[in-house]
């Protein structure tokens, strides 16, 4: 399983210049909005496919978290792996707001030179392992270290705040808009965290659903500011993709530079 | 007979804490279009009050529904109220109707003068959804008329605003509005 996840992040890095630009990992409810009597249920995709929202490669789930309104989290309780996508349901108990979070173990991406071929090689290796691989003539051997999360919110009837708390680790968002309270036609604010610290010149992209029924795929970009933040006015109701992305020091030998990533689906609501 | 129990309550309380507050009598005549489908639902429709840049609504007005579950589809309205809990609205919902033309009236003491947005919203099930919006005053002087085009699930609308000057004291406890059906 691992070894698919692997190869298949492998392949989807290899077809692309920048790591920013990697087969998008993303988590799809069927709702974001439930007005419910008591509990409710939802359903929600997990795939990774570069067309949004469509589905390409499924996933082991046994590490996604539910946070609930009360602060408790805990692990789906079964889901369904098929070919393309991996599915789950989750019944929403309390109200308020739930985030559902993926994370995918850190995984060593290492990638060189060689004489007399222009394209960088890729290994899936960190320096130590990189070692007994490279080739004697590898040059600009380098290797990241990358940390990569997609999650969303869901709200069963009234938002509420405590699933938006950073934890301080890693690359986080810091909802000024509640994620569950962006609509058509007006402004959206987000603060970036990295570690629990605002954090300037994150690349974010943005993308509407939909991608497949137009020529432009439509993504808005933006750096955060240096206090964090970025804001923007989405004109276009649907489900959206956010993608975060920053380099950071390693913290560790293995690796030359950490990059951490960061989906984020989101719902922009009809006026 | 609640004005003069009013006044004569003012006038006990002392002078010097009268002030004037106004009512006004807000009057809405919506019409449910006919709709001629063999999934026909009847629609949910919700009326409330809105303050241009707020995130939540002021105060709903009336909202007819049938079952939690679709709440949600009256988008608009589930935003900026309805999600917010049943003690916004349970006291003015009732029962979604079927396609006719409806007349209800509020009378509305305790929002201060200014203006206002008043919002329609219609959603049904295998049909569209329509809202509508029309700026409005309280406590003008003169009365306000605005006649809405509607759209397809909610036609043509009226709206009345009828100013009602009422002296009450500082002191006093607020009336909250009831709908009046008709």
């Amino acid at each position: 399983m691992l070894h698919s996840i692997r190869a298949f992040i492998f392949i989807s890095l290899f077809s692309y210049l920048s790591f920013v630009q990697a087969h998008p990992l993303w988590v799809l409810p069927n709702e974001f909005s439930v007005s419910s009597e008591g509990a409710a249920w939802i359903t929600v995709d997990v795939t990774a496919s570069n067309v949004l929202f469509n589905y390409d490669h499924s996933f082991n789930l046994d590490n996604v978290l539910i946070h609930s309104p009360d602060g408790n989290k805990k692990p789906i309780d079964y889901y369904f792996k098929g070919h393309l996508r991996s599915v789950f349901d989750l019944q929403l108990t309390q109200n308020g707001t739930y985030k559902i979070e993926m994370k995918r173990p850190p995984l060593f991406f290492t990638t060189y030179k060689t004489e007399g071929n222009s394209r960088p090689q890729r290994l899936l290796a960190d320096k130590e392992k990189a070692k007994a691989q490279l080739p004697a003539d590898a040059q600009e051997v380098k290797t990241l270290l990358i940390h990569m999360e997609s999650s969303t919110y869901v709200t069963n009837n009234g938002l509420s705040e405590q699933v938006l708390q950073p934890t301080g680790k890693g690359l986080e968002l810091q909802a000024i808009t509640h994620p569950n309270d962006i609509v058509r036609g007006e402004p959206v604010e987000f603060q970036l965290l990295v570690n629990g610290q605002p954090t300037a010149d994150i690349d974010v992209e943005l993308t509407p659903s939909g991608t497949q029924y137009r020529n432009e795929r439509g993504a808005l970009k933006f750096k955060t500011d240096a206090e964090g933040k970025f804001s923007f006015t989405p004109e276009q109701a649907g489900a959206w993709l956010m993608l975060a992305g920053v380099n950071q020091p390693s913290d560790t030998p293995l690796a030359d530079m950490k990059r951490l990533m960061l989906y984020m689906t989101l719902e922009v609501v009809l006026d | 007979m609640r004005y003069y129990r009013r006044i004569i309550l003012s006038l006990l309380c002392g002078l010097a804490s009268l002030h004037m507050v106004h009512a006004d009598t807000l009057t809405v005549e919506l019409e449910l279009p006919v709709i001629r489908t063999p999934q026909y639902e009847a629609p949910f429709v919700a009326v409330w009050l809105e303050q241009k840049g707020q995130r939540r609504a002021l105060q709903t007005l009336s909202v007819w529904y049938n079952d939690k579950k679709w709440l949600k589809d009256l988008r608009r309205w589930w935003r900026k109220a309805g999600r917010y809990g049943e003690e916004n609205f349970d006291a003015v919902s009732s029962a979604s109707r079927v396609a006719g033309r409806y007349k209800e009236r509020w009378e509305l003491t305790d929002i201060a003068a200014g203006d206002y947005i008043l919002y329609l919203e219609a959603a049904r099930e295998h049909g569209d959804r329509t809202v509508l919006k029309q700026p409005i005053r309280f406590g003008a002087a003169q009365a306000q008329q605005f006649e809405l085009v509607g759209g397809k699930e909610i036609g043509a609308v009226s709206i009345q605003i009828k100013p009602t000057q009422v002296t009450q004291s500082t002191t006093e406890a607020q009336v909250q509005p009831q709908p009046v059906q008709e």
